[in-house]
């Protein structure tokens, strides 16, 4: 299970406009939260983000936390993704999303890290077992092991 | 497709929270197996292990197929992906998202 996501992209704007858009409720909802973001955008603030699922017409509602503000640098939230999560996030398994803006010609490169996979299927997975009996690590071994051997015949072919 | 994958992880973790659809699930690892095979090998009944491997197969996670007389029932090892094709459906959600910040600062300088 990989841990991280990283996506790097290079924006022709300077790094404090790049900032704005990231970090201001207005910006954001112009680009990602289409259906606005009730709460504010401050170190230790809980927010919720809404936004229109590109599978339906329903709104996703995720509850975030941010977790770093350094301007123009930095910035930081936690949450649970891809998911419609309105518990508190000390009770649910999270991930870090991370944008990193660092000037680069005329421009801005900003790189987004989103980690804690590794952790987060386990938890889900605990979360969705009523007993809590031996077994299931058992299970994901033996899974790999005939994925792997699945794999290997399939390279065969 | 964020929720076609939800609601396939969903289905997944529910057939796996049972300890007896676990057992199954291990001892098909070892091969696939009739549903005597299984009666034989776990402590329940034909009937108890048809009922768990309906469940199994509606998440994906076993096949059944004909040989000879016999139902046999087999791990889909791609079923274990399901994990994976949730991350790679989030890494696309990143690009779209991106892909949408470009336009806007493109518009709004």
């Amino acid at each position: 299970m990989k841990d991280t996501i990283e996506r790097s992209i290079y924006f022709q704007a300077p790094v404090e406009r790049v900032w704005r858009a990231l970090t201001t409720k207005e910006e954001i909802n112009a680009w990602f939260t289409d259906r606005g973001i009730d709460g504010d955008i401050a170190v230790g603030e809980d927010m919720v983000m809404c936004f229109k699922l590109s599978s339906s017409d329903e709104t996703g509602r995720c509850r975030a936390k941010v977790e770093t503000m350094d301007a123009p640098s930095h910035f930081a939230y936690r949450w649970l993704p891809g998911n419609l999560n309105e518990k508190p996030l000390d009770e649910v398994p999270t991930t870090l999303v991370e944008f990193f803006l660092v000037p680069e010609g005329e421009g801005t490169r900003v790189t987004v890290k989103e980690s804690g996979f590794a952790s987060l299927p386990e938890n889900l997975m605990a979360d969705a077992f009523k007993d809590n009996s031996e077994g299931w690590a058992e299970v994901m071994e033996s899974f790999r092991k005939y994925g792997e051997s699945w794999n290997k015949q399939s390279t065969a072919v | 497709m964020e929720q076609a994958v939800d609601s396939r992880l969903n289905k997944v973790f529910a057939a796996l929270a049972d300890s007896s659809r676990r057992k199954i699930l291990t001892r098909l690892a070892q091969g696939p197996a009739a549903i005597v095979d299984l009666a034989r090998d776990l402590p329940f009944t034909r009937q108890a292990a048809t009922k768990h491997l309906l469940t199994l197969r509606k998440a994906g996670l076993v096949e059944d197929r004909k040989q000879g007389r016999a139902q046999v029932y087999e791990l889909t090892p791609d079923s274990l992906l399901c994990a994976e094709q949730w991350i790679e459906g989030l890494e696309a959600d990143w690009d779209r998202r991106l892909g949408a910040l470009a336009r806007h600062l493109r518009e709004n300088p």
